[in-house]
């Protein structure tokens, strides 16, 4: 599973939206590199199943900005990128449809393997019980039979049954042993591949896109993801962004984050109508932004280190 | 039509006590009213005590850098009589060594007061914290130690060792405020919210 895909990851950039659609990518961004994004993926002819969703992630801006800041990432115009698919030779084509058939073939040996498996210990089990009950049997009435009766006869009864249900079962052996030959055959399992690189190879660095445009949020949220937060987005909180102290299947969020530009004017309302939420649902209310503007710096790598932050909490008095 | 008839004069009803005091005790500013009614409600509705004001410059956040205009906020500082914040980590602490809130000697906390309506930014709050040691320096430890045990005269020099290298790693959170918001529109109903303000990011309590 600590599978790494090749560094940068292209990010397809489809009508407006950041996209992964790679699940190596996916689970190692958000194993090294606290990235989580949204899963979108549903089913084509069930869009109304919304609860479990898959493939594609989609990343927020922020989030791909990020990436492509570190090097992590480069973000692909999914459109040109597309019509270069057709590039794939047919001798490529051929070589992964076999190779997936290939990987078919092994998921449904492993598959009998494991049902095989199952069925012998199933039959183990039940000649165990056979074994054991007579013997019980005969032990309470021994005082009517003789004891050698009692316990020859169900044995050679039983040592027949072992006899039969094995000879039963061979014929289904080399059948199956047939199946695992390399003749093309039905049972192969369908393989839905998670990755796209292979097959595709990687575009090239000349026709990547520039690194995307940010919100002025960006950098306070730059800021809380280098101290290892992760960031989601704050829609269902009403925020802009909801704080995690770590990955969010395990840890509940810390913060609803708001960012204002440093000399934005701030309702105070707001102040108390965050602050009040956060306690609700007991998280604390997070503000913060760049105090130094595009102006008075070069890069914003550089505004995200004059980042300042602020948390309330209602007071309870 | 026209009401020829000449009008009673209107009737109105002596200010209350809070007006009265705001009135007489104001001079100038709008914000050091709201600090006065802010400073009022803390003295007579929470009981705090030994009150006091302390003045600092801070932008306005219409202004921007190059032309910086500022203006006067008058902070409030008091005594609670009962701890108004503690962090969860040290609230931990204070479990595992056996310390109960009320064991410690009562704190120093500091007020901002504001009125609905008012403008604030980022900019302001950070002058705020960074005027506040200036402004807090040799109040912060206040009050006293009144019980004759030993054994939890030991716990406290304890804690207070611990706290002060807390204070230092900022592991049980640094800085801290009250921000006090008045309600100004419809003459507000006397209402004074308070919240906890915190510099950086700071854990929330498991309330």
């Amino acid at each position: 599973m600590d599978s790494q895909p090749d560094l940068p990851i292209p990010i397809s950039y489809v009508s407006g939206r950041y996209l992964l659609f790679s699940i190596d990518a996916v689970t190692y961004l958000r194993r090294e590199h606290n990235i989580c994004g949204v899963l979108i993926g549903t089913l084509p002819q069930i869009p109304q199943q919304n609860v479990f969703l898959g493939l594609p992630l989609e990343l927020m801006p922020e989030e791909a900005r990020l990436l492509v800041d570190k090097g992590v990432a480069c973000i692909v115009d999914e459109t040109k990128a597309h019509d270069s698919m057709n590039t794939l030779l047919e001798e490529d084509r051929r070589r992964y449809l076999r190779d997936l058939e290939a990987q078919g073939l092994h998921a449904s040996r492993l598959h009998a393997d494991r049902k095989e498996q199952q069925k012998e210990q199933a039959l183990k089990n039940r000649i165990n019980d056979k074994n054991a009950n007579p013997k019980a049997k005969a032990a309470a009435g021994a005082a009517a039979q003789t004891p050698e009766d009692a316990l020859s006869t169900p044995s050679k009864k039983d040592d027949a049954a072992v006899v039969d249900l094995f000879a039963a079962e061979d014929p289904s052996t080399p059948s199956r042993d047939a199946s695992s030959t390399p003749t093309p055959s039905q049972n192969a399992m369908g393989i839905t591949p998670a990755t796209s690189y292979p097959p595709l190879s990687i575009p090239p660095s000349s026709s990547h896109l520039p690194a995307p445009v940010v919100p002025p949020s960006y950098p306070l949220f730059a800021h809380l993801h280098s101290r290892g937060y992760f960031l989601s987005p704050g829609l269902r909180f009403g925020c802009q962004y909801t704080a995690y102290p770590g990955d969010p299947l395990r840890f509940h969020s810390h913060f609803l984050v708001v960012s204002y530009d440093w000399d934005e004017n701030i309702d105070l309302m707001d102040l108390i109508v965050g602050g009040r939420l956060g306690t609700g649902v007991k998280k604390g209310f997070l503000i913060g932004g760049a105090e130094k503007t595009l102006d008075d710096v070069e890069s914003e790598a550089d505004r995200v280190d004059s980042v300042r932050t602020f948390s309330l909490e209602w007071a309870g008095m | 039509m026209t009401n020829t008839q000449p009008q009673p004069p209107t009737i109105r009803p002596e200010p209350s006590a809070l007006s009265a005091q705001t009135s007489s005790a104001t001079h100038q500013s709008p914000s050091a009213a709201t600090s006065t009614q802010v400073l009022h409600n803390l003295q007579h509705q929470h009981l705090w005590t030994s009150l006091l004001t302390h003045t600092i410059p801070t932008p306005l956040p219409s202004s921007t850098k190059r032309q910086t205009q500022t203006h006067a906020v008058t902070l409030v500082s008091g005594i609670p009589p009962h701890r108004v914040y503690t962090h969860p980590d040290e609230q931990l602490w204070m479990l595992e060594n056996g310390i109960r809130e009320d064991d410690l000697r009562p704190e120093r906390m500091f007020v901002i007061p504001t009125a609905h309506g008012q403008a604030w930014s980022l900019a302001t709050m950070a002058a705020v914290f960074d005027d506040l040691p200036r402004v807090a320096g040799g109040l912060v430890e206040y009050g006293h130690g009144e019980s004759g045990d030993d054994e939890m005269e030991r716990k406290l020099t304890r804690y207070y060792e611990k706290r002060e290298m807390a204070r230092e790693s900022r592991e049980w959170g640094s800085q801290r405020l009250l921000l006090a918001m008045v309600d100004r529109g419809m003459g507000g109903d006397g209402t004074v919210a308070y919240y906890v303000v915190q510099e950086g990011e700071v854990k929330p309590r498991q309330n």
